[in-house]
């Protein structure tokens, strides 16, 4: 190969590799299954009706999946402020933007070994650790994007991750 | 830096953003790539029929064979139903080994549907899924379909799809004839505004037959239901505008979601969550009913009391959308979107709500054993991915939906008879939207037009595998009791080894009456080693006889 064109080139793959990481960041941060895909699942129990142990009792820590019609609920998309109700009350007892309670994690007194249990920046979750929210007293939420589009989310599936950490899944529809 | 390197660089930077691009896309999680062929085929009428002693036509009215209404000799049957309420639970019969070798089996009737799936978005589309095998071979899409907010109550109707949309707006699709594209442009007999319910009364539609004719039946409102006619000859369309009769279950707010026992004539409805508790109406005297009066109405499970509410009235303890089984029993647990019933492996499914777990129940664990074992939990979320909406195709398979994002997943265990083997989900199309959807979309809960129902020779007591067999005996149990005629249905039968071609449906005539056998010796099942039968009922005319079905025996005699 020429002097003239392997250098450019190689200019050109180094440039290339640099915008990498931005390239896939423009990627959806979802998972679409893709048709044709076929999944395989052993049970993860037998005899009992949940994968992990449900439980009602607040625990110190509460680690949050919160799903916006399916897909987890992102910053950049919509944004949305989440509005926690009790039961009865007409007004929420907590307003958060999904982008600040994102980071709940790092300004909610969480210590390492609890933060440690996120396995990493995951889209749609986060962890509290101040107490500010039981969930066992939410009655429904209310999430309202940046668009005003409004879903709901009435009950949520509660299991206990760790012995002092309770994850709930919010469900927004 | 001339134009030739310039161009070089961009070519060589656009190429690895190129391939870096692709790579990012096609990220896998787990599983097998590939669609998974083959399944049971020949379920769109295709069935040829092969020559023989049997009728091989589609006239219906044809008498068949040579097969009189004796008994031929060396026939004469083994051990007959247990004509009380047993439950085909142990299908291994027992029966006296020196009157006969071979073996008897029961079972209930499979549903034969027609391997249609339906998704309904919250973008006013319905797409219409045609299925070959474990793959979408086909599909149509309507659009316009509007009215409140919130999701779509569907109902797969003998001709097609009844969608019903908050306020009562109703929509009707005939696959083959309805043309693609805006519905509301299509006029009356496929776009209706019912009158009465309020702006954001969820209006929940089913399908029935009464008295020999079809109709729609929904609930709306405080206890408010209505009744539609539908046209008594395909495609059966609804006749909008016209309201047969109306009724009043109560005064709790339903039509969210609902559930009709065929046979019983029963409907059910309940609002979200069950928020309100559950009502019921008799279809036939358009008066409310206890849904307490339900198969499973005073069942109570020791082990699984969060997922057996069933049909008791418990408010906000109920399943986001309540289903029932093809007995008739009332499916509502604490926690669930939905349950769904699959007929083959009489099997319920569960899918929690939004937390990607799907429980697969043998049925009787929601009904009738107390102290329940047998069943599993999987944990769908941990491929992220997550099942709401469920129906069944009533032959193995299951469909599930995907909220929010749109992912139509073809479901089966991958053994009937042991959960523990685990389950396939195949991702078989996208919706491109949210299905925001209830319980029925594959026809899984309508009454019951056409079975076909496999017997597994080894699983009788006194079968081998090695003698062929002389022929096969088929009798039936009529919920009516003995004596009743075999009227209006037709029988067909084929016997093959499993693995092998699975060959032609033969019909049978001169059927005999309830609880007597009638011997059938058709080309593929007289003389041959099988292991497999294959008997499909299909109903004639406008009667309900096959829904008097409960249970079939077949009998290798060898």
């Amino acid at each position: 190969m020429k002097k003239t064109v392997f250098i450019p080139i190689t200019i050109g793959i180094l440039a290339g590799m640099w915008f990498l990481p931005f390239s896939c960041a423009r990627e959806p941060k979802f998972y679409l299954p893709k048709v044709g895909q076929r999944y395989s699942f052993l049970p993860v129990q037998m005899n009992n009706s949940n994968p992990e142990k449900y439980v009602h009792e607040d625990l110190p820590a509460l680690h949050i999946t919160v799903r916006w019609g399916g897909r987890a609920v992102d910053k950049e998309n919509g944004n949305p402020t989440l509005n926690f109700y009790k039961k009865d009350q007409t007004s929420p007892f907590y307003s958060v933007p999904w982008a600040e309670l994102e980071t709940a994690y790092k300004t909610s007194g969480c210590s390492n070994d609890q933060i440690e249990t996120l396995d990493g920046p995951m889209p749609g979750v986060t962890l509290i650790c101040d107490g500010r929210i039981k969930i066992s007293e939410v009655a429904q939420v209310e999430a309202v994007s940046d668009n005003g589009e409004k879903k709901y989310g009435y009950e949520f599936s509660t299991y206990k991750r760790s012995d002092d950490i309770l994850a709930a899944i919010i469900q927004l529809y | 830096m001339n134009l030739k390197s310039f161009l070089s660089i961009v070519f060589a930077m656009a190429c690895v953003i190129a391939v870096a691009f692709s790579s990012c896309t096609s990220t896998e999680f787990g599983g097998k790539s590939g669609p998974k062929k083959g399944g049971k085929g020949g379920k769109d009428g295709t069935d040829k029929t092969e020559g023989g002693t049997a009728e091989t036509g589609e006239d219906d009215t044809d008498e068949g064979g040579e097969e009189g209404t004796e008994t031929p000799p060396g026939f004469e049957p083994g051990t007959l139903f247990d004509t009380g309420d047993k439950e085909p639970e142990d299908p291994i019969r027992e029966f006296d080994a020196e009157k006969f070798a071979g073996g008897i089996l029961v079972k209930l009737l499979e549903p034969d549907q027609k391997n249609q799936i339906w998704g309904v978005t919250t973008k006013g589309e319905a797409t219409y899924m045609r299925l070959e095998g474990d793959e979408v071979k086909d599909t149509k899409k309507w659009t316009g379909i509007t009215g409140g907010g919130g999701g779509a109550r569907t109902y797969v109707t003998e001709g097609g799809i009844v969608i019903s949309k908050t306020g009562g707006h109703l929509y009707w699709i005939d696959p083959d004839s309805t043309p693609q594209g805006d519905l509301k442009k299509l006029g009356a007999k496929h776009y209706f505004k019912l009158n009465g319910p309020d702006g954001d009364d969820r209006v929940c539609v089913v399908s029935y037959k009464r008295d020999k004719k079809r109709f729609l039946g929904m609930g709306y409102g405080k206890g408010k239901f209505v009744e539609i006619p539908m046209d008594n000859s395909a495609p059966f369309a609804p006749q909008f505008g016209t309201i047969s009769r109306e009724g009043s279950a109560g005064t709790k707010q339903w039509g969210y979601s609902c559930f009709v026992d065929q046979d019983r004539l029963i409907y059910y409805s309940q609002w979200v969550n069950m928020s309100e508790g559950i009502l019921a109406i008799d279809i036939d005297t358009m008066k409310a009913k206890s849904p307490t009066s339900a198969p499973n109405g005073s069942f109570t499970s020791t082990n699984l009391a969060k997922e057996t509410v069933g049909p008791k009235d418990e408010p906000g303890k109920g399943s986001y959308a309540v289903t029932g089984d093809r007995d008739g029993n009332i499916l509502n647990g604490t926690g669930i979107y939905t349950y769904g019933f699959e007929a083959r492996s009489k099997t319920i499914w569960a899918a929690g709500q939004g937390n990607g777990l799907l429980a697969i129940y043998p049925a009787k664990c929601l009904s009738k054993e107390a102290n329940c074992t047998g069943f599993g939990s999987f944990n769908m979320n941990k491929l992220n991915i997550n099942v709401g909406p469920m129906s069944g195709l009533g032959d193995g398979r299951m469909i599930g939906m995907f909220r929010g994002v749109g992912t139509v997943f073809l479901m089966k265990l991958k053994d009937d008879k042991d959960l523990s083997k685990g389950i396939d989900a195949t991702a078989i199309h996208n919706l491109e939207g949210d299905p925001y959807m209830y319980t029925d979309f594959t026809g899984a809960t309508l009454y019951m037009t056409k079975s076909e129902t496999t017997f597994e020779l080894s699983d009788m007591e006194g079968y081998s595998s090695k003698k062929e067999n002389r022929g096969i005996g088929f009798t039936w149990l009529d919920k009516k009791g003995k004596g009743q005629e075999f009227e209006d249905i037709k029988l067909e039968v084929r016997c093959y080894k499993k693995g092998e071609s699975e060959g032609s449906y033969e019909k049978w005539t001169k059927v005999k009456d309830s609880t007597e056998q009638t011997v059938i010796l058709t080309s593929s099942c007289k003389d041959k080693k099988f292991d497999q039968v294959d008997v499909r009922l299909t109903q004639l005319g406008d009667n309900d006889t096959l829904m008097q079905i409960t249970k079939i025996q077949v009998t290798a005699y060898q």
